[in-house]
């Protein structure tokens, strides 16, 4: 591109007011000194003319078709708006399950936790049949629930294997169950 | 067209009333954009049927897209919808021969290629006014370049929004609107 392309396109870019100061200032000189350029800009607003006759009147049928499609634009967004609105409640209530779930799990865990250290069924050496029964009386919220109960104690076993046999466990339950019927 | 009329603020306005269940605020704004938006589908197919068609496409396609609208020259949006509805029409049509079509080995359509060449009377009243000369001779351009001039010219965006219109660059749409310009000229000069 030469030098007078280059400016035939500042004069285009300074009418959009997309030219830089620097360059209008360049662009001023340019044309001060180049009559065949100030015949090139010159010549724009006769080009450059948008049409003159005005666009006819939009047709009722046309405006009835936008409005129709107006409308249904409007419905469409109501409803995406409203099943969004209602996503919150559907978020809640996962959450609110999820919750459940984990207050659910952290009681269990609570609860395994509670009865381990007493019992020192686990973290003990030695398996004590005495300190397992009191742990179970002492903790109220067990008595209530056998089937706990038998799970902790099946899951000590297991820990446990050679300090208690399956026959010394279920003697040690049913003398419990027994005692405690 | 007036640019107070279409300020990116009347807009806005229009598109939030709009939003809020005003009907009429669409209306008012498909008006205001009627002849920017009408001159250049009518440039586009050469056809009155045409432009209106194009014009009513191109409304329903904003109307559905409305959301996407994110500010800005609303005008320049509007046409970049208007060109890709044309293309559109013009691939669909590819196959088919049709009048606004460029002719083969010619970049001039068919339509114009088959017009008589002794204008009638109407056609001769409308050729002394320049304007008409002008468009006659934007008729004839490369489509690449007629795009561009009738962005500029019609719709009054500036050569960022051609750009960003089109998806070329911004030099690309000055050396288009530069050609264009200077085979209009030349052309116009040959006729006086």
């Amino acid at each position: 591109m030469n030098k007078h392309q280059r400016h035939q396109q500042w004069i285009l870019l300074d009418q959009t007011g997309e030219l830089s100061g620097w360059r209008r200032w360049q662009l001023r000189r340019a044309l001060a000194q180049d009559q065949e350029l100030q015949a090139w800009r010159n010549a724009l607003p006769k080009l450059l003319a948008p049409s003159a006759a005005p666009s006819p009147p939009i047709p009722e049928a046309t405006m009835n078709r936008l409005r129709e499609a107006a409308q249904d634009a409007l419905t469409t967004t109501g409803e995406a708006a409203i099943k969004e609105s209602s996503a919150p409640g559907w978020s809640l209530t996962r959450y609110a399950l999820a919750t459940l779930a984990l207050i659910a799990c952290l009681g269990a865990g609570w609860m395994i936790r509670s009865v381990n250290p007493n019992t020192n069924v686990v973290s003990s050496g030695t398996f004590s049949l005495e300190g397992l029964e009191q742990a179970i009386f002492d903790d109220d919220s067990l008595n209530d629930d056998l089937a706990s109960v038998e799970e902790i104690l099946t899951l000590a076993s297991l820990d446990r294997m050679d300090d208690l046999t399956t026959d010394e466990l279920a003697q040690a339950l049913l003398a419990w169950e027994g005692e405690s019927l | 067209m007036n640019d107070q009329e279409l300020s990116e603020e009347k807009v806005m306005t229009c598109i939030a009333a709009y939003q809020q269940g005003s009907i009429q605020a669409l209306e008012e704004l498909v008006t205001l954009t009627r002849q920017p938006v009408y001159a250049y589908a009518l440039r586009l197919t050469a056809s009155p049927h045409g432009a209106e068609e194009l014009f009513q496409e191109t409304w329903l396609k904003a109307i559905r897209n409305l959301e996407q609208f994110r500010g800005g020259r609303f005008l320049s949006w509007l046409f970049r919808i208007t060109h890709n509805l044309h293309i559109d029409l013009v691939r669909r049509h590819k196959d088919t021969v049709s009048l606004h079509a460029p002719a083969a080995g010619s970049e001039a359509t068919l339509e114009a290629c088959l017009a008589d060449p002794k204008p009638g009377p109407e056609a001769q009243a409308a050729a002394a006014d320049g304007v008409a000369r002008i468009h006659s001779a934007v008729d004839q351009l490369p489509a690449d370049q007629k795009m561009v001039f009738l962005m500029r010219t019609e719709g009054d965006l500036t050569f960022r929004e051609i750009a960003a219109t089109l998806n070329i660059s911004i030099n690309t749409a000055l050396a288009r609107m530069q050609y264009a310009l200077t085979k209009l000229r030349r052309e116009l000069a040959a006729e006086e």
